[in-house]
């Protein structure tokens, strides 16, 4: 590792570190203090590559490795949950009140990891279906599918009435 | 923020996801844990590389000797240190000569337990570890590093710069610490759970030596520890090893028959160090330890490896550049 090797690795970490740490948040549904141990061990296995991989688009190793991990630490979290606490009951939004950024952001929290993992890849990265199902290493089909599986639960859970959340328009999902 | 009536779900979640975690940022200090992480890893893998060598080592040498002698085997015999006198390594000096440094003193009673061998430690490093008699194997009660080139700019940026340090003999400076084990120092009146005490020396011969003490041993001392650590330090021969004794301190270690005990004296251990004065902070050979070149790593040979979640396994090289 030489001295520019090392400085361009503080230029990456300055322009993409946040980045990198919200995605894990959204991924894992952990608490940003978990995230950053995450994202620490994420970013030591991309340092450790850090001289080859710097010059080969560093930025979508990164994010591969963080949602890998994220991915890996929310199905151990599951698994902790599962056994620590009882199911929480099915919450419905009857109360017009109750906050909606928060409701969504539970729900999304209560998807399958892989599945929550390409709604935030699709819809906070902004990533396409083609760049997300490489990253996620599937095909563009699945991707799609899981994306509308995934916001089908949320929108059932989110207002499970006869009106539910209106469905999206044909060419919605991008 | 739209209603569940006014905007597609799609975007709701993506403004509940900006939202959420909006108050989320990298610590400024996220770059120096990755390489303290980096660091510890390659202590550790290291490490774990030498003990797995040592044990089948060990096992290989006895299974060796059996095959191929006709005689019957005379167990080795250990060489028990009076008092207050430096043990003789098994055998005799074996172990005290590494990386171009010669240990002179030892606390009475150690042995040589094993020899980590060339860069155990990093490019350029030896080690030996010396144990009690009644120590389990793999279990040291002292063990030796020896640093030298990148090793030694990396050992030496361990050193905080603010720390004090203590001049001993020939100009050589000393600096004693509790190290965590990812090498960080515990600050004075620290927890200290967990830690190896270690004693680093150095001189301008290019050698950085760590003297690391058992935490069981430490305790066993009690208030001789440290003096008996930086006796150790004190009877360190930097000089590249080919400097003679002096001639009142007798014959080198290596050099005297299993049952003497006349072996080089640096004198009593003491708790009492030299004056202390401040280190480091002019002194043109400490690399900061966030920018110092890191030792060579021998799984860097290994292809990037992005995670082992399933059904990711392709290579990065196939993503596109993008930037969200």
């Amino acid at each position: 590792m030489t001295e520019d090797d090392d400085a361009a690795f503080d230029d990456f970490l300055a322009a993409r570190s946040t980045t990198l740490l919200r995605t894990a948040v959204l991924v894992c549904g952990a608490s940003p203090h978990d995230a950053e141990d995450l994202v620490q061990h994420a970013l030591e296995k991309v340092y450790r590559h850090w001289p080859r991989i710097r010059h080969n688009n560093p930025e979508a190793y990164a994010r591969k490795v963080v949602v890998n991990a994220a991915i890996s630490k929310a199905r151990r979290r599951k698994i902790l949950h599962e056994i620590s606490f009882a199911r929480p009951p099915e919450t419905t939004v009857d109360d017009p009140d109750v906050d909606l950024r928060g409701s969504l952001i539970s729900e999304l929290r209560r998807l399958p990891a892989r599945q929550r993992a390409v709604l935030v890849l699709r819809y906070w990265e902004d990533l396409s279906e083609a760049e997300t199902a490489q990253l996620m290493g599937c095909s563009a089909g699945t991707v799609k599918s899981q994306a509308a599986r995934g916001l089908a639960r949320i929108r059932a859970r989110l207002n499970p009435g006869p009106t539910g959340f209106p469905a999206p328009a044909e060419g919605a999902m991008k | 923020m739209k209603s569940l009536e006014d905007a597609p779900l799609e975007d709701a979640l993506s403004d509940a996801m900006r939202s959420h975690v909006a108050g989320v940022q990298a610590p400024p200090g996220l770059g120096n844990a990755v390489r303290r992480r980096r660091r510890a890893a390659k202590i550790r893998f290291r490490t774990a590389g030498a003990v797995l060598v040592s044990v089948a080592v060990a096992a290989a040498v006895p299974a060796y000797s059996a095959l191929t002698s006709t005689t019957t085997a005379v167990p080795t015999q250990r060489v028990a240190s009076g008092p207050g006198t430096p043990s003789t390594a098994q055998p005799v000096g074996k172990g005290r000569e590494l990386g171009g440094v010669r240990i002179g003193y030892l606390p009475p009673g150690l042995f040589l337990s094993f020899e980590a061998g060339q860069d155990a430690f990093g490019e350029t490093s030896n080690s030996s570890a010396f144990s009690k008699p009644d120590q389990p194997d793999g279990m040291y009660a002292v063990q030796v590093i020896v640093y030298r080139g990148d090793a030694a700019k990396w050992a030496l940026g361990r050193v905080p710069r603010d720390a004090k340090a203590a001049r001993g003999d020939d100009e050589r400076k000393m600096f004693f610490g509790h190290f965590t084990e990812n090498n960080q120092v515990v600050p004075e009146g620290g927890d200290t759970g967990g830690t190896t005490p270690v004693l680093v020396v150095w001189d301008d011969s290019g050698a950085v030596v760590d003297i690391m003490m058992s935490p069981t041993y430490f305790a066993e001392l009690k208030g001789a520890a440290r003096g008996e650590l930086t006796a150790v330090g004190n009877g360190l021969d930097l000089s590249g090893g080919r400097t003679p004794l002096p001639p009142d301190s007798g014959p080198p270690a290596d050099e005297l028959p299993p049952e003497s005990t006349e072996v080089p004296d640096p004198g009593p251990p003491t708790d009492e160090l030299p004056p202390a004065d401040e280190l480091l902070p002019d002194d043109p050979r400490l690399p900061d330890p966030d920018t110092s070149a890191g030792v060579p790593d021998p799984t860097d040979e290994l292809p990037p490896d992005p995670g082992t979640s399933a059904g990711v396994p392709d290579p990065v090289e196939e993503l596109p550049p993008h930037s969200p």
